[in-house]
């Protein structure tokens, strides 16, 4: 079991119990503090007031209204702390709740279908980049909204700036994008550098700021 | 025909047997007990008032205002009594859907229902007609207990006495029919007010039960999406997890040998595709969407979706109600597979707006044009998904000049 190099004291919100004991599992053996286990959004929102944990992980439907609870759970918990790491686990690959939470200025938020927590190693890295203040958006969010565009100026992107627009995307750092494509960060930077260009997105931003720039970018040309 | 008058004329003699000459009662006795509790209410308190006070403006002011209180309140009785002979109520008004949303608006459109009743003279003038015919009622009521009485009196009760038999029986058995007729009479009365044929009154009943349909079956397709989602998508979803974990603890081992973690991964990768299309299968079945987010975000999730690529500007500013949205949610859909696989268009646009209560919809692409509604064709499915609910739908296809599609619910 890959260890991660930082411990964080994290809120499960999952009314699952298999998904949420299989959770449980993984991050205790990644050596996380599991320091409240809940089932529905009230008591995520008292867990969170007491306990004041490194990262909030919560699903979409939960009760008490077996809808969006959890999404707006963690609107609540950001409006409230407005620093507090949220990442969120869905079922499904909708826009409008990956667009709620991104609408947030700051970053330290993640959308993740939940069956990407298969991939541990991927979805440890999710939970580190969340928990330090970074944003993670699903591959598949990403895919959807890319694919709508193929006539789009994305046209004018070569398959390499393709594949890495949709890493940045998803919220990844250059030197993660370098390694997923087995390239030189330098090289990752001139990539980037050209899409911005051809897009005419703002150059030389990072981080938070990078992904919600290029998911507005997707989002406005949806017409 | 339907209820008591039905059962009256298929079935005479077994009529007598039956529960609907003791409805006949109930109905002719709401009226009676209208009639003489009106009368109570209205003479009491004015002959005690008028040994106080010499104000016969005051007393005229009171008297007018029960009696139109009293009539309204006859009026909204008598609206429903039909229900007590087996008749369909006829309402002006859609139907209420079954199955209320969150925010009780069921309730509110009750309230809304019997308001315009209220001020409605059809409902004034049948509680008049109503109240009045209670003196028939309370007529026969009387005969009823009087009759009773003089049996009893005269012949004290003895089963062998064979002449108390003999007139027991079919001197109930009579008013039994008068009764029964006397409330079918009362009752035709009240429906000429409300206005309304024999095939009016049906199809009221139809259209009624043909919305209570639709909203049985959104019902059920809410149950099968929540029973895919807490049971096959979730078990599915810990597999992966345990897969992904069991792959881990191989590598925490030593023992990731390449073949290994290689069929664990395919298993992953497996996995990922029945989820993938577990997903779409429940989408095609209620969009969990459609429940959290309404109608507008709905109809983004579809237009993003599409591989023609499709516009869509929404203006509608409030939740609609739950049978309204799905119609509405189905009829896009629809619209829009129908378009991208037929109609060859390069650009798709979808409105959705609601203007003085009604949601419009309109749904245009630039293709070949040319459609028309078969009548088990798509088309026509669609002009049924907007009857449903009480819309209408209109087409416009000129060959070569796109199709426009334009729905109001």
């Amino acid at each position: 079991m890959p260890q991660a190099q930082n411990k964080y004291r994290i809120v499960l919100a999952e009314d699952a119990a298999l998904i949420r004991a299989g959770i449980v599992a993984l991050l205790s053996h990644a050596g996380h503090e599991l320091v409240a286990e809940v089932t529905d959004a009230p008591s995520l929102l008292t867990a969170v007031e007491s306990e004041r944990p490194d990262l909030v992980i919560t699903d979409v439907r939960m009760p008490p209204d077996m809808r969006d609870d959890g999404i707006r759970a963690a609107l609540a918990i950001r409006a409230a702390t407005s620093t507090q790491p949220v990442l969120v686990l869905s079922q499904y690959v909708a826009g409008a709740y990956a667009a709620d939470l991104l609408s947030s200025k700051r970053g330290a938020v993640g959308y993740l279908l939940n069956e990407s927590v298969g991939d541990v190693a991927e979805f440890l890295r999710a939970v580190d980049t969340v928990a330090s203040g970074g944003t993670v958006i699903d591959s598949e969010v990403v895919r959807t909204l890319l694919e709508r565009r193929k006539a789009s100026p994305l046209a004018r992107l070569s398959e390499r700036e393709r594949e890495v627009l949709e890493l940045v995307a998803q919220g990844k750092t250059n030197a993660a994008i370098a390694a997923s494509l087995w390239v030189s960060e330098a090289a990752v930077v001139k990539h980037i550098g050209s899409i911005m260009a051809k897009l005419d997105l703002p150059a030389g931003i990072d981080g938070h700021r990078r992904v919600l720039a290029v998911l507005r970018w997707l989002e406005s040309e949806q017409g | 025909m339907t209820g008591s008058a039905a059962a009256l004329r298929a079935h005479p003699l077994r009529f007598l047997i039956t529960a609907w000459p003791w409805r006949s009662a109930l109905w002719l006795l709401i009226s009676a007990a209208l009639m003489c509790l009106g009368v109570l209410l209205a003479v009491v308190p004015v002959y005690q008032w008028a040994r106080v006070t010499t104000n016969a403006q005051l007393v005229f002011l009171f008297e007018g205002g029960f009696g139109l209180f009293w009539f309204v309140l006859a009026g909204l009785i008598a609206h429903q009594v039909p229900r007590i002979l087996g008749q369909p109520v006829i309402s002006p008004h859609p139907p209420t859907p079954l199955i209320p949303n969150r925010f009780g608006q069921r309730s509110i459109r009750w309230l809304r229902v019997i308001g315009a009743q209220v001020r409605s003279w059809r409902t004034l003038l049948s509680g008049v007609l109503f109240t009045v015919f209670g003196l028939v009622g309370a007529a026969v009521l009387v005969l009823v207990g009087l009759s009773i009485m003089l049996v009893f009196w005269q012949l004290p009760y003895s089963t062998g006495n064979l002449a108390y038999w003999l007139l027991a029986v079919p001197l109930l058995a009579l008013e039994m029919y008068l009764w029964s007729v006397l409330a079918l009479v009362g009752s035709a009365i009240n429906r000429s007010v409300f206005g309304g044929t024999d095939a009016e009154f049906q199809l009221a009943e139809v259209t009624s039960s043909r919305a209570r349909l639709a909203d049985a079956f959104t019902a059920e397709r809410k149950r099968i999406e929540r029973d895919l989602h807490d049971g096959a998508q979730q078990r599915i979803v810990a597999l992966q997890l345990k897969l992904g974990l069991a792959e881990a603890k191989l590598r925490e081992l030593g023992l990731d040998s390449a073949d290994a973690t290689e069929l664990i991964r395919q298993a992953q990768s497996d996995n990922r595709q029945v989820l993938r299309e577990l997903r779409s299968l429940v989408r095609g079945i209620y969009p969990q969407v459609l429940t959290d987010r309404g109608l507008g975000p709905a109809i983004e999730e579809i237009a993003s979706r599409a591989p023609i690529p499709t516009f869509v500007a929404i203006k509608i500013k409030r939740r609609l109600p739950e049978s309204i949205e799905t119609a509405a949610y189905f009829l896009v859909l629809e619209a829009l597979t129908n378009a991208c696989k037929h109609s060859g268009a390069g650009r798709i646009d979808i409105r959705a707006m609601t203007v003085a209560g009604q949601l419009h919809l309109e749904i245009i692409d630039d293709g070949s044009g040319g459609a028309v509604a078969a009548a088990d064709g798509g088309l026509a499915g669609l002009a049924d998904r907007a009857e449903t609910v009480g819309g209408s739908l209109s087409i416009s296809s000129p060959l070569g000049g796109g199709t426009t599609i334009r729905a109001v619910i």
